[in-house]
């Protein structure tokens, strides 16, 4: 177990001024990203992760993180005030919270999406830090051979569950593999694919692969696909009587086990690898109205759609550092940038980060408590900010992220071939995502793939070569059969696709 | 053909050139061990071939061509980075403010003082930022 001295001396390194400032910082910039559509959390901390290697490990992942959360928080903004979601896993908060909003209680809704996003978050820190030490622990006692199969079974579910097809998650996953091999091979120190390039001699830099394909796409997207059409003004009705305008806690203590409901349903979700936060939202929304004595009320601004659908999609930001911190799997774009800022830190996530960086792990977690409870009193006195500033121009965001995005690849890789290559990832990211591929998976595979060829030439090694001394490794044999049958299974679940009409049939009803 | 099965055959093609060509070329050859510099890449470059030969024959799904989107997306590619090219050899602060000023205009906002903000206040203020206060070079 670890030792209480490691968790203490954790929790008072996160507890320090500067790392408190990092993630006030990254939970203000993160609202206000969540709250501006089509900027988004992921696209933000990719633009981030170069600027953080000037900084601390601590620090620079609490500053992430509090971005990531803050993100969260923010996303639900203009889904309840113009219908138009911050993020993606916010867009089942609009089925309930942009009617109350035409009600005429905005506020209200704004506050009660708070409390449960924070509700929800905290709730799945605690199950993390609860957990994730014994799982390290067990996650030890695996051998290359187990590590090889896990993370065959983990692009296994990523590509399965990710996008719409299976096969499509299957070539993005090889792709990102392909795309790894570049530079000099693990094993024998050999070049591979320079075309003359010496700066590749250590790959394809980490920075401009993730911000050309995560944030320059999608600018790039975003810009080529505008019609210059300008966001509704928001305007919060004055002189209103208080319970228009906030949550009692009776009225959140009647939404407690729809709020655990939510909160068990994105714990879960988010400790699979690749399920993400958008479908834990509408997951918890159906089953609170399946199980609700009046689900006709849902969808004409009812506070426990509101409450399941926050709770659920936050609840996910903790869960999703479980397969991170113990197995050094990532399992959403979000976490996927974590590692990418561990790695430039110079630190390789894993269950050994718990023995030979326990510190950090447990400064991390102070980090993100302290990052929800910033949520909640940033968020408290920040939403009228945040609401004015939905109707910012687009073209002022869009040229900022541009310029910040060119200037923290350039200090990342030290000069302006990391530059060009950005905006090659940035062609391939457009094209990828024309094309229906999905680029958090080709990012995960990636990131994942020095890993992945580091430990299959061990498992070789200890296999010699012989597929059959498989059985004398089960959980490694178990694993890989589970992920040819999710493999099998995830297509034949996405061919009859039971729960793709679900967001479709969703759609908020007019007040 | 339609273009969801063309981009599968130019992906096959694709992959098949970078095997039989290219790989050959810009990998070395070694055969004493188990694991080779080839076995990755060959790995990965085999299961893209075979998942597209089976999205070849299964895929029903449709992609969507916007030929003015693709040429709005090369204009806007081709001006980024002939701003680079003017940020490496004028300076950031020369070519920073011209992206972001084309970018605003392509957009369409025409307000001089969001123009003014975005072209001129934010990345001055970056380069300031980095190479007066930070005291790094940028670009």
């Amino acid at each position: 177990m670890v030792d209480l001295s490691v968790i203490l001396a954790g929790f008072t390194d996160a507890l320090t001024l500067t790392n408190l400032l990092y993630v006030i910082a990254g939970v203000i910039i993160g609202q206000f990203v969540g709250a501006m559509p089509g900027i988004g959390p992921v696209m933000t901390m990719a633009i981030a992760v170069p600027f953080t290697f000037v900084l601390d490990p601590l620090p620079a992942i609490g500053f992430l993180i509090g971005i990531n959360k803050g993100g969260l928080v923010g996303g639900a903004i203009p889904s309840i005030l113009i219908n138009t979601p911050g993020t993606p896993d916010a867009a089942a908060t609009a089925i309930d919270g942009y009617p109350l909003s035409k009600k005429g209680k905005p506020l209200k809704a704004l506050k009660m999406a708070l409390y449960s996003s924070v509700t929800g978050d905290t709730f799945s820190d605690i199950v993390l830090i609860t957990t994730a030490a014994p799982l390290a622990i067990l996650a030890l006692k695996m051998g290359p051979v187990e590590v090889f199969a896990l993370m065959v079974f983990a692009f296994s579910l990523i590509s399965g569950l990710i996008g719409d097809s299976i096969t499509r998650g299957i070539i993005a996953t090889a792709f990102g593999l392909l795309v790894a091999t570049v530079g000099l091979d693990p094993e024998h120190s050999t070049p591979r694919f320079l075309f003359g390039f010496y700066e590749l001699y250590d790959g394809f830099p980490l920075a401009a692969i993730a911000i050309g394909t995560l944030a320059v796409a999608e600018i790039i997207r975003r810009l080529v696909s505008m019609n210059g059409e300008i966001r509704p003004a928001v305007h919060f009705p004055k002189n209103q009587p208080s319970e228009d305008k906030c949550i009692s806690f009776k009225e959140y203590w009647s939404c407690k086990f729809v709020l655990l409901r939510g909160a068990l349903i994105g714990t879960g979700i988010g400790a699979v690898p690749g399920m993400g936060s958008t479908a834990a939202a509408f997951m918890s929304y159906a089953s609170t109205k399946q199980s609700s004595k009046n689900p006709e009320k849902f969808g004409t601004g009812e506070l426990r759609g509101i409450a399941a659908t926050e709770s659920a999609n936050s609840s996910v930001a903790g869960a999703d550092m479980m397969p991170l911190l113990t197995l050094g799997l990532p399992g959403s774009a979000s976490s996927a940038m974590l590692i990418g800022a561990f790695l430039i830190q110079g630190i390789q996530p894993g269950p050994l980060l718990f023995g030979t960086q326990g510190v950090l792990v447990y400064g991390l977690f102070a980090s993100m408590l302290m990052a929800n409870l910033c949520n909640f009193t940033i968020g408290l006195f920040g939403l009228r900010i945040w609401a004015k500033l939905i109707t910012a121009p687009e073209s002022l965001i869009f040229s900022a992220a541009l310029v910040f995005c060119v200037v923290g690849v350039y200090l990342a890789t030290g000069g302006v071939f990391g530059v060009y290559v950005m905006f090659a990832f940035a062609v391939i990211g457009l094209l990828m995502s024309v094309l229906n591929y999905s680029i958090v998976v080709f990012i995960i595979a990636f990131f994942l793939a020095p890993r992945f060829e580091l430990s299959l030439g061990q498992s070789m090694a200890l296999l010699r070569g012989d597929p059959l001394r498989l059985i004398d490794h089960p959980v490694a044999l178990v694993l890989l059969c589970m992920s040819i049958f999710s493999i099998y299974w995830l297509n034949v679940r996405k061919k009859s696709r039971p729960n793709n009409n679900m967001e479709k049939n969703m759609k908020p009803k007019e007040a | 053909m339609s273009i969801e099965r063309l981009q599968t055959v130019l992906l096959i093609l694709g992959m098949l050139f970078l095997y039989f060509v290219i790989m050959p070329e810009q990998v070395d050859q070694i055969k004493s061990s188990s694991i080779v510099p080839t076995t990755i890449p060959s790995i990965a470059i085999w299961i893209i071939i075979v998942a597209a030969g089976i999205q070849f024959f299964l895929s029903k799904e449709s992609i969507e061509f916007n030929p003015i989107l693709c040429l709005r997306a090369a204009v806007c590619i081709s001006f980024i980075i002939a701003c680079v090219v003017i940020m490496k050899r004028f300076g950031f602060e020369f070519g920073s403010p011209l992206l972001a000023l084309g970018i605003m205009l392509g957009i369409g906002e025409r307000r001089l003082h969001w123009l003014f903000l975005g072209s001129a206040v934010i990345p001055i203020g970056a380069w300031l930022i980095v190479e007066q206060v930070l005291g790094r070079i940028l670009l």
